[in-house]
C-alpha cells in the first residue's frame, strides 16, 4: 500500500464523524420537541427545618415505671404527644397530616378560597359557636384506624358551653368531654380526640400520651416528615395498586411486604412517596421488578392511547430502591391539579359574569 | 463518475443472474398481476359504486373514490417500505463480501479505479436495485388504481423513494462492516440489527417516557441520537401515499439525517478500505 494513499485515508475518517454529527443533529431537528423536564421533590428523607419542627414537639417525658430493686430506670427521651398517642389495635392505617402546612400549601389556598366562596358564613358561625378557627388554629389531624386526633391551639375553645355539657378531669392534665351520646378527649387544650370506642377508647389514649401504658411505636418522631406522613395497611395498598386488573402484582405485594410508610410533599407539586418494606428476599426483588413493570407499561399504553394526562402522571412515577424494599415515587404536577379543580371551581374573576354578559 | 456508474452498471448485469432479485421482481409482478386482475372498482360520478377482491365486497361502496382509496395507498406504502427493506437486506447483504472476495478484489483493483470510486459504485449499483424494484412496485400499483380509478397519484412512488433512501442507509452500514468481517451473514444482521433499532429511534420519544430518569434514560437518548428514524420515515410515507397531513420540515430533517448517517457510513468504509491489504 502506497504512503501516500494509507496518510490520506484519515480524511475519510474525519468525514465519518463529522457526517455522524450531521447526522446526529440532523435527527434531532426532525424529531418531537421533548417534554419539558421538571423535577419533583420527593419526601425521601428529613429535611433539617422538619427536624427541628419534630424536636419542638417533643414536650411531654414519660411516667418512668417503678424500677426494681438496685436498678435504674430507664430514661425515655421526651416524645411529641400526638406520636406517643397513635397506635391502632386492629393495624388499620395511621396517618398524620400536617393540616397547617397543607392549607397554606398552593393547593390547599385554592382549595380553601373554593370552600369559602359558599361556606364563609358557615365557618363564620363554627367559629363564634366553638371558638375554634379550623384554618388557623389546627395543627395536625391524624386518623388511627377509627380514632381520630386533631392537635392545634385550642385555648379559646368553649367545650362546655353547649346544653347538657358533662366534664370531668382525667390523669395529670385530660379532661373527658360529653354531650348526649358523644364524647371527647381534650388533652392540655393542645390536643382532642374522637373515638368511636367511647369514653374508654379516650382514657386509653389519654393514659398512653401520659405513659401510663406504652407507646406501640406506630409512629416516631424520625417518621414525621413531609406534609402528611404514616404507615398504611399492606392490604390496602395491594386492594390499590393490583386491583382486578392485576391480581398478581396485589399478590407479590402481599407476599413481600411487610410495612407500607407513606409520605407526601404538597409544597408545590403533589409528590407521594410509598415506602415499601419486607425482608431481603428475591420474592421482594420480583415485585420491585413488576411494579417498575407496571409503571413502564402504564406509561406506554397511556401514550399508544392517546391518554396524555395519564402518560404525564405516569412520567414522573419511578420505583427508588432502598436497603430492605423499594420506594414507589408517584406525583401530581400542581398545574394537572389547578386545570381539574378549575374545571369545579375556577379562579377568582374567571368564569363570573362580566358587565357585558349582562342583559 | 464515470468509474463509479462503471462499477454500478456491472453491480446491476451481477444482479440479474442472482435469483433472489429474480424472486423479487416475480413477487411483485405477481401481487401487481393479482391487484389488476381480481380488483374491481365501479366508479360512477367520483364515487364507487362497487368494491370487490377475489368477489368479495371490500365495504367501501358508495364512497368518494379519492377517500376510499387512502387506506389503500397507506396500506401499500407500508408494505413496500417494510417488505422492500427487508427483502433488501436479505438480497443484497453478500455484495459487499462478494466485492472483497479472494481473487475478485484483486482483479478489481487492478482496475484503472480507486478504491472509494468501486466501494461508492457498489452501493450506487445497490441502491440503483432498489430503486428499481419501489418503481417497478410502487408504480405498477399507482398505474393499475390510476386506471381502474381515474384517480392519479404520486403518493406510492414518494412512499418507495424514502424506503429506497432508507435502504440505502442501511445498506452503506452494511457494506462498512463488510470490510471489517467479509461474512454476508454478519452484514445481513448488521442490516437488520440498524433497521430494528431504526424502527425504535423512530418511536424515540414514546420509548423514553417509558424509561425512568437515569443512566439507562441518558444512554438510550445517547445512543439513538444519530439512528436512521425509519419508523418516522414510514409514518411519512404512508401519510404522503393516503394524501393525509405530514410535516415537510420534519421529514427533511429525517431525510437529511439519513444522507448523512449513509454517508458518515461510506467515509468509515472508504477509511477501512484504503488501510486494508490485500
Amino acid at each position: 500500500m502506497s504512503r501516500e494513499r494509507r496518510s490520506g485515508r484519515w480524511i475519510y475518517l474525519a468525514a465519518a464523524v463529522a457526517l455522524s454529527l450531521i447526522a446526529a443533529w440532523w435527527a434531532s431537528l426532525g424529531d418531537p420537541p421533548p417534554a419539558p423536564v421538571r423535577n419533583v421533590e420527593f419526601p425521601h428523607r428529613m429535611r433539617p427545618e422538619e427536624a427541628a419542627r419534630a424536636e419542638r414537639r417533643r414536650t411531654i417525658h414519660a411516667k418512668p415505671a417503678a424500677p426494681a430493686a438496685g436498678a435504674t430506670a430507664p430514661v425515655e427521651a421526651p416524645r411529641d404527644p400526638l406520636l406517643r398517642a397513635l397506635g391502632s389495635a386492629d393495624g388499620g392505617a395511621v396517618v398524620v397530616f400536617e393540616a397547617n402546612a397543607l392549607r397554606h400549601s398552593p393547593l390547599g389556598e385554592r382549595l380553601v378560597e373554593c370552600f369559602l366562596r359558599s361556606g364563609r358564613r358557615d365557618l363564620d358561625r363554627f367559629r363564634e359557636e366553638s371558638g375554634i378557627d379550623p384554618l388557623e388554629d389546627v395543627d395536625r389531624i391524624a386518623l388511627d384506624g377509627d380514632d381520630v386526633l386533631v392537635t392545634g391551639s385550642f385555648g379559646k375553645a368553649r367545650w362546655d358551653e353547649a346544653e347538657g355539657t358533662l366534664e370531668r378531669p382525667y390523669g395529670d392534665a385530660g379532661r373527658i368531654v360529653s354531650v348526649g351520646d358523644l364524647s371527647i378527649a381534650v388533652w392540655r387544650d393542645e390536643m382532642f380526640v374522637f373515638s368511636p370506642a367511647g369514653t374508654a377508647g379516650l382514657e386509653a389514649k389519654i393514659d398512653r400520651i401520659e405513659g401510663r401504658t406504652p407507646s406501640t411505636g406506630s409512629l416516631s418522631e424520625a417518621d414525621g416528615y413531609g406534609d402528611a406522613y404514616g404507615r398504611i395497611p399492606v392490604e390496602s395498598l395491594a386492594r390499590v395498586l393490583g386491583g382486578e386488573q392485576q391480581p398478581e402484582l396485589a399478590d407479590k405485594l402481599r407476599e413481600a411486604a411487610r410495612s407500607v410508610e407513606l409520605h407526601l410533599d404538597a409544597s408545590h407539586d403533589l409528590a407521594i412517596t410509598l415506602d415499601v418494606r419486607g425482608e431481603a428476599s428475591s420474592a421482594m426483588k420480583d415485585l420491585e421488578g413488576a411494579v417498575t413493570a407496571a409503571i413502564s407499561l402504564g406509561r406506554l399504553q397511556a401514550k399508544a392511547s392517546g391518554d396524555d394526562e395519564l402518560a404525564e402522571l405516569l412520567a414522573f412515577a419511578g420505583v427508588r430502591r432502598g436497603g430492605g424494599g423499594f420506594a414507589l415515587d408517584l406525583a401530581l404536577p400542581l398545574e394537572l391539579l389547578e386545570r381539574h379543580l378549575g374545571g369545579i371551581c375556577p379562579p377568582e374573576g374567571e368564569g363570573e359574569p362580566t358587565a357585558a354578559d349582562e342583559p | 463518475m464515470r468509474a463509479v456508474a462503471h462499477v454500478a452498471f456491472d453491480l446491476l448485469l451481477e444482479a440479474r443472474s442472482r435469483r433472489w432479485l429474480l424472486v423479487l421482481a416475480a413477487a411483485i409482478s405477481l401481487v401487481l398481476s393479482a391487484i389488476a386482475l381480481f380488483l374491481q372498482l365501479d366508479v360512477v360520478d367520483g364515487s364507487l359504486a362497487a368494491t370487490r377482491l377475489f368477489g368479495q365486497s371490500l365495504g367501501a361502496d358508495g364512497e368518494a373514490v379519492g377517500l376510499a382509496l387512502r387506506p389503500l395507498f397507506a396500506a401499500s406504502a407500508w408494505i413496500v417500505f417494510y417488505g422492500g427493506i427487508s427483502f433488501g437486506i436479505l438480497a443484497c447483504s453478500d455484495f459487499g463480501p462478494r466485492m472483497l472476495s479472494p481473487g475478485r478484489i484483486e482483479l478489481l483493483l487492478s482496475l484503472p479505479l480507486h478504491r472509494v470510486e468501486l466501494l461508492v459504485g457498489t452501493w450506487l449499483g445497490v441502491l440503483c436495485i432498489a430503486l428499481l424494484g419501489a418503481t417497478w412496485g410502487a408504480g405498477g400499483l399507482t398505474l393499475i388504481l390510476g386506471w381502474k380509478t381515474g384517480v392519479w397519484t404520486l403518493g406510492p412512488l414518494a412512499a418507495g423513494a424514502l424506503a429506497c433512501l432508507t435502504f440505502a442507509t442501511i445498506h452503506a452500514a452494511m457494506l462498512a462492516v463488510s470490510l471489517w468481517a467479509r461474512s454476508a451473514a454478519l452484514s445481513a444482521m448488521v442490516g437488520f440489527a440498524l433497521f430494528f433499532a431504526g424502527v425504535v429511534a423512530g418511536y424515540r420519544d414514546q420509548a423514553l417516557a417509558a424509561f425512568q430518569a437515569g443512566i439507562g434514560r441518558e444512554l438510550f437518548r445517547w445512543a439513538t441520537l444519530a439512528l436512521p428514524r425509519v419508523s418516522a420515515v414510514c409514518r411519512d410515507a404512508m401519510a404522503i401515499a393516503g394524501s393525509e397531513a405530514f410535516d415537510p420540515v420534519g421529514l427533511a430533517a429525517r431525510a437529511g439525517a439519513m444522507a448523512a448517517f449513509a454517508g458518515a457510513a461510506l467515509a468509515l468504509a472508504a477509511w477501512r478500505f484504503e488501510g486494508k491489504d490485500f
